[in-house]
């Protein structure tokens, strides 16, 4: 498998990913990996509603998620997807090598501290977000592929 | 009759609400909410919900949204999922929103739904001009 986008986006699938990341990416198969979706009949069937016809669609809980990375030897091109920085640090930490991780949309909730109107953290995403910059990981927020991506770990030290 | 909702991303559906009312008037029954660029998802349930708390047999909803997939699309899909009393539409334009409305009186949302995705087709195209 080869990752050639690695996103978090709290919505997942949605007209973001749609219209632009899946041919940035260049993806044949997205993975939503997220073991809420992977136990949930609506938000599977919304998901592969979402997704084109020409794409292939797999959602995994995030253990099968680092399962398959593991195992798979293809050079399938894959777009995936996390709802929060938790996940992707786990998917890191299971020994999955990733240059670079897009962040998309991490939305408002109560008790998080705004970055940029699509970039709210709690304390677990702070954290969390350091861990991943630790392992040498970019992290670069960019809701659109053509927008002018930002240092998420720049971004977090302005409110540090 | 059948309550219609437009939901999409950003203006939009502020737009073609006034659009519709440039057209035909004001129309009974009809509302919007748009999914602003800052707006998260929860906060747009939140809206869905004010407006779609009286689901019922008596009171069905055609929500109709612009990208199937989008997010406005997807929170709205949680109204329809396993309820007869909501619908979800997407790919919504002017021409269908306005046959939305003035065709809906004496059908049941089903009937409604049907009969707009088989015109729908009709409403893009090239000027043959």
């Amino acid at each position: 498998m080869d990752i050639t986008i690695f996103r978090i986006d709290d919505r997942l699938i949605h007209g973001q990913v749609i219209t632009a990341w899946i041919a940035y990416a260049d993806a044949e198969t997205i993975i939503v990996a997220d073991d809420n979706a992977a136990g949930d009949e609506f938000q599977q069937s919304l998901l592969k509603m979402a997704t084109p016809n020409s794409v292939k669609l797999n959602i995994l809980s995030i253990q099968d998620t680092i399962e398959l990375l593991k195992t798979d030897t293809s050079s399938t091109r894959a777009l995936l997807l996390v709802r929060t920085p938790k996940g992707a640090y786990d998917i890191l930490d299971a020994g999955i090598k990733i240059e670079s991780i897009n962040i998309g949309n991490i939305n408002m909730k109560k008790n998080k501290i705004k970055i940029l109107g699509n970039f709210w953290v709690s304390q677990e995403d702070i954290d969390c977000l350091y861990k991943i910059s630790e392992k040498g990981v970019k992290l670069e927020v960019r809701a659109v592929p053509n927008e002018r991506s930002q240092d998420a770990v720049n971004l977090l030290k302005k409110i540090k | 009759m059948i309550n219609i909702l437009l939901v999409t991303h950003g203006k939009m559906a502020e737009g073609m609400y006034s659009s519709v009312g440039m057209l035909i008037g004001k129309a009974e029954n009809f509302d919007f909410v748009c999914f602003d660029k800052d707006m998260g998802q929860d906060e747009l349930k939140e809206e869905l919900d004010k407006r779609l708390a009286d689901v019922s047999d008596g009171k069905q909803y055609l929500i109709m949204c612009d990208i199937k997939g989008g997010t406005p699309f997807n929170v709205a899909s949680r109204y329809s999922f396993k309820n007869d009393n909501a619908a979800v539409f997407y790919g919504v334009n002017l021409p269908i929103l306005i046959e939305a409305i003035i065709s809906r009186e004496g059908k049941s949302l089903g009937q409604l739904a049907e009969y707009l995705e088989g015109v729908s087709g009709t409403t893009i195209g090239l000027s043959e001009i």
